[in-house]
């Protein structure tokens, strides 16, 4: 119920934000639209009338809210479409690219992160931390013009680098992002094992005489998860919002170039259920990750 | 003890899940993937055509993005045509045409052997549909309703005549009716879904047909095999080597859009950065396309209502600062000629000077600017006025290579002791903002097109927005004038007047003028644009078909 409550206010701060911030750039929709073609200044007036956008501000933020109550995101200034369907229409496609990534990011992350920390040779801890720095630190404009170059051109298109649409399309956009997201996971773990590693429940599992590959397994890795879990949930909510660079380079359909594009034409209301939908997708990651961390760890629930 | 083990290997199993589906999801990638790209390599004629820009609406009748001309003019046949070699009008699905003398009524004769792509067969009711739709205050248009100018209403005179009766004479309406905007679609086409669906359905009458419209992804279209009634221009029957189908994708990108024609994820491209199609011209597996764009040349509109280019032998000394053709070296590999006027020069009735006007002469700017009280002090770097230093502020937009464009220009000005502020924007509508503020000295945005009319919804008194802040009866009669006769001669003397009251009185810095850099697989031939030199002439592209695939010996606009 709580969690539910949190939810809702979650999204309306969302749509109010970014229903007051659109108003506050500078710009037009309408204006910007027809201005171009000609259109009388009492053309563009009628129009803005017409989509009632000559109504007070707070007449508009109430017909904007009273819609979502109602379910409805309303329609694009620009291509009269409802925006619930033209957001439907590219979420498939960011779902897909963003749940690849986290795939990859997670399996590489942790066996880096892992690496980092368990390994008894000095060589692969340093390679290990090398490689998440350079996760972090790479931008995924970089990293995905790097990519097509390899696989586009110096191999001759061995792996598509444009466009969606079968499985092969999304390992080199998947492995961009999983690398940029593998940084992040693979630091945490590392210093989420050292931490635990530390801690008096292992020295004690030690001083047992516990094999070590059982205590690793059995209670670092175990105790060391919820902030890793915690970590991962974040990025899967970046990787919702924040795929538009890749999007864009690999042309593929996608959340983030419709926002990009609806931000440019200040299409308010594909902004605004953009948005609205990443409130939502963040709550529930959220959500899901604090049920996984108590499932794993019964004593957070109690506290 | 037990349940908390239990648990552990339930996340441990979940865990194990995801790596399991990573590790599937990878194999059904080369095994599934690698099937579907084996059945696409069997297709004949093939190609996949890269976009610029990703329009968010593709409607012809709704959307303004001229982006979507590129398909959208091969789906649609147009009542006219310009022809792409003289610019003059040509018959389209209209066999004829003609003008009363009031020039308020325009007659069409139409075309009696003509097909929609759904089998509907062309005639005067189809075209009344098509206009029905656009003047349609639910279809909320944003660029075709303009078009038609001072539209009143139509006249079906016989099944195969239709008339379009004006308010008032408007020559640009012959322009209008030439381009995509305008093209004539299905009526059963129209009818058949709600007016947002439309541009997933769209029918026309063009050489290609709609197949698919992903928004975001890709729109692809197939050869008409019954197209027979095109223009001249239009290299039909197709042969054996005619591409087929076309499969249009989004590369926003210009870093990616080179690569693309490398790795193959595309044949042809447009808009290809300078520097890259410097490579290209210089790779026999590619040929570089420059097309030259007719409208206004990438420019600086002077504000002449805020000092101090208010004064006209400030705005002319600016004039004379600007070496264009040191611009133009630098940024655009000399792929784009150095704009001389407010129309580039392959737009019908361009000014075309003898001499150079404002070419490069700082002695003369520095003359001009002295006689304005402007002096450099002792030490100084920049020119002063009454203790004020000379500040200029110019908006610029964040595309088309106006920041470059904006520094160059701000590092020849400084040399002269005049300083530049640059305030850049992101999109269109932050432009409109600036312009509504008006603390400007310089401007930039244009235009394009064929007819010269369009400058006067830029230059005229009732621009909206005014852009220049010039107010001037004598421009106005005559950009009127212009627009109301059909007289080419009467067009060409009164562009001509308008074009150089412009220059005379310094109302723009003219940089360079458009040209459209499109890159092409070799394997590509045939590849050649319409009259407003954005769209390709889809019908004609061939592929693999050898020495028929060299660039054509039509001239280039």
């Amino acid at each position: 119920m709580r969690r539910g409550l949190a939810a809702l206010f979650t999204m309306w701060l969302a749509a109010t934000l970014a229903f007051g911030a659109l108003r506050i750039v500078p710009g037009d929709a309408i204006a910007a639209q027809l201005g171009r073609s000609g259109a009388t200044t009492q053309q563009i007036a009628d129009r803005r009338a017409a989509l009632g956008l000559d109504a007070p501000l707070v007449t508009q933020y109430l017909a904007m809210l009273g819609g979502l109550l109602r379910g409805d995101l309303g329609r694009s200034l620009i291509s009269e479409r409802p925006v619930a369907e033209m957001i439907g229409e590219q979420f498939g496609a960011t779902a897909e690219l963003a749940i690849t990534a986290l795939l990859i990011g997670t399996f590489v992350g942790l066996s880096v992160g892992l690496m980092a920390a368990l390994a008894e040779h000095p060589l692969p801890r340093l390679a290990a931390w090398t490689f998440s720095a350079l996760a972090l630190s790479a931008p995924a404009y970089w990293t995905s013009t790097l990519t097509i170059a390899v696989f586009g051109v110096w191999l001759h298109g061995a792996l598509p680098s444009a466009g969606a649409g079968d499985l092969r399309h999304l390992i080199l956009p998947g492995a961009v992002l999983g690398f940029a997201v593998s940084g992040a996971i693979g630091k945490v773990t590392t210093a989420s094992i050292r931490d635990t590693q530390r801690a008096d429940f292992v020295r004690t599992a030690r001083g047992k005489g516990l094999p070590e590959r059982y205590i690793a397994l059995r209670h670092i890795l175990r105790a060391s998860l919820p902030p890793i879990i915690t970590v991962i949930a974040l990025q899967f909510g970046f990787l919702l919002g924040g795929t538009v660079i890749t999007e864009t380079i690999f042309v593929r359909p996608g959340i983030g170039r419709v926002l990009i594009n609806a931000i440019n034409d200040h299409d308010y209301s594909v902004v605004q259920g953009i948005v609205i939908l990443a409130a939502i997708v963040y709550s529930f990651t959220s959500a899901a990750a604090d049920w996984l961390i108590t499932a794993i760890d019964p004593h957070l629930r109690a506290n | 003890m037990k349940r908390r083990t239990r648990r552990f290997i339930l996340v441990s199993g979940l865990g194990c899940l995801g790596l399991l589906a990573c590790v599937v999801l990878a194999m059904g990638a080369l095994l599934f993937g690698g099937g579907r790209a084996k059945a696409a390599d069997t297709a004949k004629n093939k190609i996949v055509y890269g976009l610029t820009l990703m329009p968010s609406g593709f409607d012809p009748y709704i959307n303004s993005p001229s982006e979507m001309g590129i398909a959208l003019r091969s789906v649609y046949d147009t009542l006219v045509y310009r022809d792409p070699a003289t610019k003059l009008f040509v018959p389209g699905l209209a066999a004829s045409t003609d003008i009363a003398a009031d020039g308020l009524t325009y007659t069409f004769k139409l075309r009696t052997d003509v097909v929609f792509h759904d089998g509907t067969p062309f005639n005067a009711v189809a075209v009344a549909h098509t206009l029905d739709r656009i003047i349609a205050p639910d279809t909320h248009s944003q660029k075709a309703r303009f078009l038609l100018g001072p539209y009143d209403h139509y006249t079906i005179v016989d099944p195969f005549t239709i008339q379009i009766v004006l308010k008032r004479p408007y020559a640009p309406l012959l322009d209008g009716l030439a381009q995509f905007y305008l093209g004539i679609a299905s009526p059963k086409a129209l009818d058949a879904v709600e007016v947002d669906r439309y541009q997933f359905h769209q029918v026309g009458t063009g050489p290609f047909m709609m197949v698919e419209y992903i928004p975001g992804d890709h729109l692809t279209l197939r050869r008409n095999p019954a197209y027979k009634w095109g223009p001249a221009f239009y290299h039909l029957p197709a042969t054996d080597h005619a591409v087929d189908e076309i499969t249009f994708r989004f590369f926003e990108q210009p870093a990616t859009r080179t690569s693309a024609l490398e790795s193959g994820e595309a044949q042809v491209m447009g808009e290809i950065p300078p520097t890259d199609a410097a490579l290209l011209a210089g790779n026999e597996n590619y040929k570089l396309y420059p097309q030259a764009i007719p409208g206004m040349p990438s420019q600086f509109f002077f504000n002449t209502a805020q000092p101090p280019t208010d004064a006209l032998e400030v705005r002319q000394a600016l004039l004379d600062t600007t070496n264009r053709a040191a611009i133009v070296d630098a940024i655009f590999q000399q792929f784009s000629p150095p704009a001389v006027g407010p129309l580039n020069a392959v737009t019908p009735f361009a000014l075309r000077p003898a001499a150079a006007l404002y070419a490069f002469n700082t002695a003369n700017a520095l003359t001009l600017l002295n006689g304005q009280g402007y002096g450099l002090s002792t030490g100084d770097k920049i020119l002063t006025r009454n203790g004020q230093p000379f500040h200029l502020v110019m908006i610029v937009p964040n595309w088309g290579f106006h920041p470059e464009i904006a520094q160059q220009i701000q590092s020849q000005w400084r040399e002269l002791g005049i300083d530049l502020e640059l305030r850049q924007v992101p999109n269109y509508g932050a432009l409109l903002a600036a312009q509504k503020k008006g603390d400007y000295n310089l401007i930039a945005v244009n235009d394009f097109g064929v007819d010269a009319s369009l400058l006067g919804r830029f230059y005229g008194s009732a621009a909206n927005p005014s852009w220049t802040g010039f107010k001037n009866a004598e421009l106005d009669s005559w950009l009127g004038a212009a627009t109301a006769s059909n007289d080419p001669k009467i067009q060409s003397d009164t562009y001509a007047k308008i074009q150089g009251r412009i220059m005379d009185q310094a109302l723009v810095l003219p940089i360079r003028d458009y040209v459209n850099l499109n890159g092409a697989s070799a394997r590509v031939g045939g590849l050649t644009f319409d009259s407003y030199g954005w769209y390709p002439l889809l019908a004609n592209l061939t592929l693999d078909a050898g020495a028929a695939s060299a660039p054509p010996a039509t001239p280039k606009s």
